[in-house]
């Protein structure tokens, strides 16, 4: 199986050296570059085309959030996940809308974060129960009901359990699945909720090309 | 169809022209005779018009008149002018018809027609009555009594002076109520209808005119006309009504006012005096004639014979001609004409005065209204004034209440936004920490878990490692101190349920990580309500030490974590561990600190020994 491609942006150079050597010394991964700051990362992301884009928020110029504003629609291959100090779930939130898929904690072990990247390229959202509800809630608030209707009853299920603050596992052994799959369902319905943008971000993308 | 309307409009032509074709072909004949009678036949016909038809009417007398002057038949001319007057009075043309009759008293003067003369006379003093001229009446009443012979006319004479004196003694009367009418004005307290009253009484100014034919007519100055006989006084309303009178002397029109008085007439009917040289009453009604018999009709008529003269006791129901006595020879005309030549400077005083007291009191009149027009104003005013005074105040009374009103708000708001300012103060200053906390002291921190975590890969050092991890777990438990300050901070978190949540959540996960089994409830619904920071903070605290507490003393095995929320937020943690000693090791400084944290929100705090440790705690909630 072909190693995961990744690009980094972040400013702190022990930050990037600490992720540089977890991911080079294994081999489920491939970091193809990293940037310290995102207008560089603007200008050579799309040519990289990474399977993942491990983006910090708070960044010397342009903030990541930003970054992903202007670069998504020209890496359509590419997964973002936001790399951030701290569950600041506004800024998280702020991330997710401008089409991140999920958040890494700095904090994070660095054994784990190779789990929470293997977790989003099979399609889960890595971030804490917490924040899922709150960023669900807040997209099933801000979008009309036509949104609501693409969910499966399945996905309407998760979602259900997750408005009553029920973390993954219970809601894994509530609707007896794994809980990987639970975090499938929550990438799906936050895809799915936020299924205007995308379809806006693809529309861009036709026009350029 | 054509042909029939021709023949009927021919028809209708032949009709209309034949009397003046007749009388185109009859003129020569009439050039020849110098008929008299055959031009006062002329100005029959013309008479038989004046009423339905006044152009016909001035046709034919304007050939009776050329008739007379072809013929030299100077009583026709005298005839035609004194008509044509008349004519004219029933115009109301006056100046006119004073032309017509100054035309005929030439004629007949120029010609010795003395009777014709006289007449004239009598006829335009009449007018000249009419008119108000009561100098120039009496002058051609003298006139006509010296030219009139017969015993018929001088009555007629005397009658005439009789008016004119009546109308003098109507003018002083006149003049008397005015003078009664001067102190009604000043008195203050005299109704204005009564004076209105008074004036409208003094102001008439009566005429009275004493018809050739003997029938008295009066003009009171408002236009109408009345027509007295048998001493009584009736409205005539048609001009025309008055040439009736003086050509038609058998017929007489009853006016409403009459009918009223008298029984069983009609109030519309036509009374005929005599009918076919019969004696008696007759009503003409719908084109019937029917005979009165009815005893006080009669005895209204009764002195009223065919020649419509005035009885002695019909002057007498008259008011204002109470002292005329009825003359029986020409002796008594020059009696009455010094009776006149008396009277006449007392008409001219009295006529300067009545004009000098009409102005007086017209201008009193004046002041009166004046006066009267400035109380109303006044009245007005004042209660209009009044008024605007009560609105006024009732508005100043709302405006004060309102400014009242509006002064508390603005107090009040001007409260609200000194807190809102101050909180937002304190919220800029919260965020300004949490920023810097967040990008530096953030930043450091993971800059040092990195670090950290690099040298443990790479070192080789056994006696440095523990203490590196050391190094990285403060560093990640700083992180995550802070990540709950912010936390508590942002007011976004500020609701019941982010609290609930976001200890359950921690909760859970301290558990997982300490292999500790987690159970929890939560209600089935949580209330949104307002939650602030310090709370938050000093609830989350307290579950997250008690947690702590049960993993590092009480070796248990699994966590009870209970929510409940009634008015007051209780947590309860319980778990099945080894229970607690108060005062060992000096862990009571914990203990204390939870205890603390929890009353300085307002809340109690308890934790007992039953199966384990029991920790409560209840918190208000505002």
């Amino acid at each position: 199986m072909a190693p995961i491609t990744i690009c980094l942006v972040e400013d702190l150079k022990e930050v990037r050296e600490g992720m540089t050597s977890l991911l080079t010394f294994d081999e489920r991964f491939e970091l193809l570059a990293s940037f310290a700051d995102a207008e560089k990362a603007e200008d050579e992301l799309p040519a990289w085309e990474p399977d993942i884009v491990i983006m910090d928020i708070n960044l010397p110029g342009m903030n990541g959030i930003e970054c992903i504003k202007k670069v998504k629609a020209k890496c359509p291959k590419s997964q973002f996940i936001m790399f951030t100090i701290f569950e600041d779930d506004e800024k998280v939130f702020e991330a997710l809308t401008a089409g991140a898929s999920g958040y890494l904690l700095k904090k994070t072990p660095l054994g784990k974060i190779t789990e929470s990247l293997m977790e989003l390229h099979e399609g889960g959202s890595p971030m804490s129960t917490q924040i899922a509800r709150k960023v669900i809630n807040r997209l099933h608030a801000s979008h009309a009901t036509d949104e609501i209707k693409l969910l499966s009853s399945r996905e309407n299920e998760v979602l259900q359990q997750l408005a009553k603050g029920l973390l993954y596992k219970e809601i894994a052994d509530k609707l007896s699945i794994a809980t990987g799959t639970v975090r499938q369902h929550i990438h799906k319905i936050y895809e799915k909720l936020h299924v205007q943008n995308r379809t806006e971000a693809l529309n861009k993308m036709n026009s350029k090309y | 169809m054509q042909l029939l309307h021709t023949f009927l409009f021919l028809k209708k032509a032949v009709k209309k022209l034949l009397p003046a074709a007749a009388l185109f072909f009859l003129q020569p004949i009439y050039c020849q005779h110098t008929d008299s009678l055959l031009i006062e036949n002329i100005y029959n016909t013309g008479m038989n018009y004046i009423h339905t038809n006044p152009d016909s009417f001035i046709f034919y007398f304007n050939k009776g008149m050329k008739q007379s002057e072809h013929s030299k038949f100077f009583s026709g001319l005298v005839m035609y002018h004194s008509y044509s007057a008349a004519y004219q009075i029933t115009l109301n043309q006056n100046k006119k018809a004073f032309e017509h009759y100054d035309r005929a008293i030439e004629i007949a003067k120029k010609n010795n027609l003395s009777t014709e003369l006289g007449l004239l006379y009598m006829k335009k003093g009449t007018l000249n009555q009419f008119t108000g001229e009561y100098a120039k009446a009496a002058k051609d009443f003298l006139a006509a009594a010296s030219l009139l012979k017969t015993n018929e006319d001088r009555k007629k004479i005397i009658g005439l002076y009789s008016n004119v004196i009546s109308t003098l003694n109507n003018l002083q009367q006149q003049n008397e109520s005015l003078q009664n009418v001067l102190p009604a004005l000043e008195n203050e307290n005299t109704n204005e209808q009564e004076i209105a009253g008074i004036l409208s009484q003094k102001k008439t100014s009566e005429t009275s005119l004493y018809f050739p034919d003997q029938t008295t007519l009066r003009e009171i100055s408002g236009g109408q006309t009345y027509v007295i006989f048998g001493g009584a006084k009736f409205h005539l309303a048609d001009l025309y009504e008055l040439g009736n009178y003086s050509n038609y002397r058998s017929v007489r029109k009853i006016p409403d006012g009459m009918l009223s008085r008298i029984p069983d007439i009609p109030h519309d009917g036509t009374v005929l005096s005599q009918v076919n040289g019969g004696a008696g009453v007759y009503l003409v009604k719908d084109k019937m004639r029917h005979r009165i018999d009815n005893p006080q009709v009669l005895q209204f008529f009764g002195g009223w014979d065919a020649l419509c003269k005035v009885p002695e006791n019909g002057l007498n129901q008259i008011p204002d001609a109470g002292n005329i006595v009825t003359m029986q020879n020409v002796n008594s005309t020059f009696n009455f004409k010094n009776e006149y030549e008396v009277l006449i400077d007392t008409l001219k005083t009295t006529l300067l005065q009545n004009t000098r007291l009409l102005a007086e009191v017209g201008k009193k009149l004046k002041e009166k209204n004046h006066v009267l027009q400035k109380r109303k104003i006044l009245l007005w005013t004042s209660a209009v004034g009044l008024v605007a005074l009560l609105l006024i105040g009732l508005l100043l009374v709302r405006n004060f209440r309102q400014n009242q009103k509006i002064q508390q708000q603005s107090l009040k708001t001007m409260k609200a936004e000194e807190e809102s300012q101050q909180k937002m103060a304190v919220e800029k200053e919260r965020t300004r920490i949490a920023t810097d906390m967040h990008d530096d002291l953030g930043a450091g921190l993971t800059r040092i878990k990195f670090i950290t975590e690099n040298i443990l890969e790479k070192t080789n050092d056994v006696a440095l490692q523990p203490h590196m991890e050391k190094l990285k777990t403060s560093s990640i438990d700083l992180v995550q101190k802070m990540n709950e300050i912010i936390w508590a901070m942002n007011e976004k978190n500020d609701t019941l349920e982010d609290l609930l949540f976001y200890t359950r959540s921690y909760a859970f996960e301290y558990c997982e990580e300490n292999r500790l089994a987690c159970e929890t409830q939560l209600p089935e619904a949580v209330p949104d309500i307002f939650v602030s920071g310090e709370i938050r903070r000093n609830v989350f605290l307290t579950v997250k030490e008690s947690l702590h507490n049960t993993v590092k003393h009480a070796h248990a095995k699994t966590i009870r974590l209970h929510f409940s929320i009634d008015k007051k937020l209780t947590v309860s943690i319980q778990d099945d561990g080894a229970g607690f000693v108060t005062n060992k090791n000096g862990d009571g400084n914990g203990l204390k600190n939870m205890k603390k944290r929890i009353e300085s929100i307002g809340g109690n705090f308890e934790m007992l020994n039953e199966k384990g440790t029991i920790v409560n705690m209840t918190v208000p909630l505002v």
